[in-house]
């Protein structure tokens, strides 16, 4: 799927959102997209999606099955079940299908609440669990996600964080945006400013400079000193955790003998700075 | 095509506004035609009449239902907004198709008429073009082209009045004009098959204007 000089405006006197996007999205590719609010990241994944239309350029190739979520997720007096049943029938499946699909993928990101409930019952995290799972009923060629990691929790994140990557494996491409943090490792990212794509450098789990970033917690740990452990590029300490960038290759010793020594691990994550 | 009007059934009746013009097309037929005497087709344009409020006020109600996030999910995952606006006006046009039938019982069964096969004729003919000009008024004052909701209500009102008052303006009063206008269906049958082509047409050129709005709006 490619984008070629594609702007964006609502209405004839509106301001132009997006000027001139060029984006090329091959298939295996899991893209990110970063920009602050307001910046056309929402209208650049409508466009992707297929949802509105460039107001002038041209989008082509956009593959058969998508999977889109939106920013904002409104709820209504129908159930998890019901809707997630409906729209898998909209997508094609049978309807025992579509009903076992929805259920399969709310077990999958920890649901939590009445699924035959109304959706206006739930917590802003499980709402956000009913529209990935509808976006992911019928594996799609491209997953657009705007936001997709507001409002979950820690597994669940991790768990969206996975499927990208296997959606991303299995040869189709993944589209989301994020501010702030990522969550996700993008095969490739780009930031939007001024209406426009920029590239910035993408991370990798292996190459020159790789690093792996270790968060550990010593609440009653015996002390180290982290800078003097072999293959340590980096310590910041805080009050409780300390985050520790060290080489690949040394990565396995480190944790060894910080578990050793009464540390416990709170986070491992490969990194190209 | 009919996974999504399931889905969009389901919604109008999770929703539950669907209930206000049914109900108020229920009373008028109640109202209007209990024990009418004289011709049948006299409460078959009562019926028509209240028919193109009534199908107005649900289509816009069908179409207004979705937020415009959740309809752009709707959307992605029927392969186009089209099939969604598609399976809308299907399901607007069915649920006024089932109330003109209602429309053309009630009157036969509630009233004291001397009736025959024609009169029920003219009586379909001339509710289905109430029921197509009530969709494409109301697809036409629906959120897909007037996003503001008391301009939307307003603008629909004027024209459902207009069509229903101005004089021998086609299709909607000149069809009652007709329906009023003789005692022999069969004279009736020729005027209302004109109107009735009229409003197809007016319902064609509605949607499409609608489509062309909507997708300008996206």
């Amino acid at each position: 799927m490619r984008l070629a000089g594609v702007g964006k405006r609502y209405g004839l006197a509106g301001r132009w959102l997006l000027t001139g996007v060029d984006l090329e999205l091959p298939g295996g590719a899991s893209v990110a997209i970063e920009g602050t609010n307001g910046s056309g990241k929402s209208t650049l994944l409508r466009l992707i999606a297929g949802v509105s239309r460039p107001s002038r350029g041209t989008i082509t190739q956009l593959p058969p099955v998508v999977g889109y979520v939106p920013d904002r997720f409104p709820v209504d007096r129908m159930s998890p079940d019901a809707y997630l049943a409906h729209l898998g029938r909209i997508r094609g499946l049978p309807a025992d299908d579509a009903r076992r699909a929805g259920r399969r993928w709310l077990e999958e990101f920890a649901f939590v609440g009445d699924p035959e409930g109304p959706m206006r019952a739930l917590s802003k995290g499980n709402a956000q669990k009913v529209a990935l799972a509808q976006a992911l009923l019928v594996p799609p060629d491209l997953l657009v996600l705007d936001e997709p990691w507001s409002g979950l929790d820690a597994e669940a994140g991790e768990t969206l964080s996975r499927i990208v990557d296997d959606v991303a494996r299995q040869g189709a491409t993944a589209v989301f945006t994020y501010h702030g943090a990522a969550r996700c490792r993008s095969t490739v990212s780009y930031a939007l400013t001024d209406g426009r794509l920029h590239p910035t450098p993408g991370r990798r789990t292996s190459g020159a400079g790789a690093v792996v970033d270790v968060v550990l917690r010593g609440e009653a740990a015996r002390p180290i000193e982290w800078a003097r452990v072999t293959g340590v590029v980096r310590v910041v300490a805080s009050a409780c955790d300390v985050r520790i960038a060290v080489r690949p290759e040394a990565s396995d010793r480190l944790l060894l003998h910080a578990l050793s020594n009464g540390w416990s691990v709170l986070e491992v994550r490969s990194w190209v700075p | 095509m009919g996974a999504l009007m399931r889905y969009r059934a389901a919604t109008v009746a999770h929703g539950q506004r669907y209930l206000a013009p049914v109900l108020l097309f229920g009373i008028a037929l109640c109202v209007l035609t209990i024990n009418d005497q004289g011709p049948l087709t006299g409460s078959y344009g009562v019926a028509a009449g209240s028919l193109l409020l009534t199908t107005c006020w649900l289509t816009t109600t069908i179409l207004n239902l979705e937020d415009p996030a959740r309809r752009a999910v709707s959307a992605v995952a029927a392969g186009g907004s089209g099939r969604v606006l598609s399976a809308e006006l299907l399901l607007a046009l069915s649920s006024g198709v089932v109330l003109a039938a209602v429309g053309l019982v009630f009157p036969i069964v509630a009233g004291h008429h001397v009736w025959s096969g024609v009169d029920v004729v003219a009586g379909a003919v001339a509710e289905l073009t109430a029921v197509l000009t009530g969709t494409a008024v109301g697809v036409t004052t629906s959120r897909l082209v007037l996003p503001r909701p008391g301009f939307s209500l307003l603008t629909a009102l004027i024209v459902v009045i207009v069509l229903l008052v101005a004089p021998d303006l086609p299709p909607v009063h000149s069809t009652l004009a007709t329906l009023s206008g003789s005692d022999d269906a069969r004279d009736q049958l020729v005027p209302l098959g004109r109107d009735l082509l009229i409003a197809a047409v007016v319902f064609a050129f509605c949607v499409a204007g609608t489509r062309a709005v909507a997708i300008r709006r996206d």
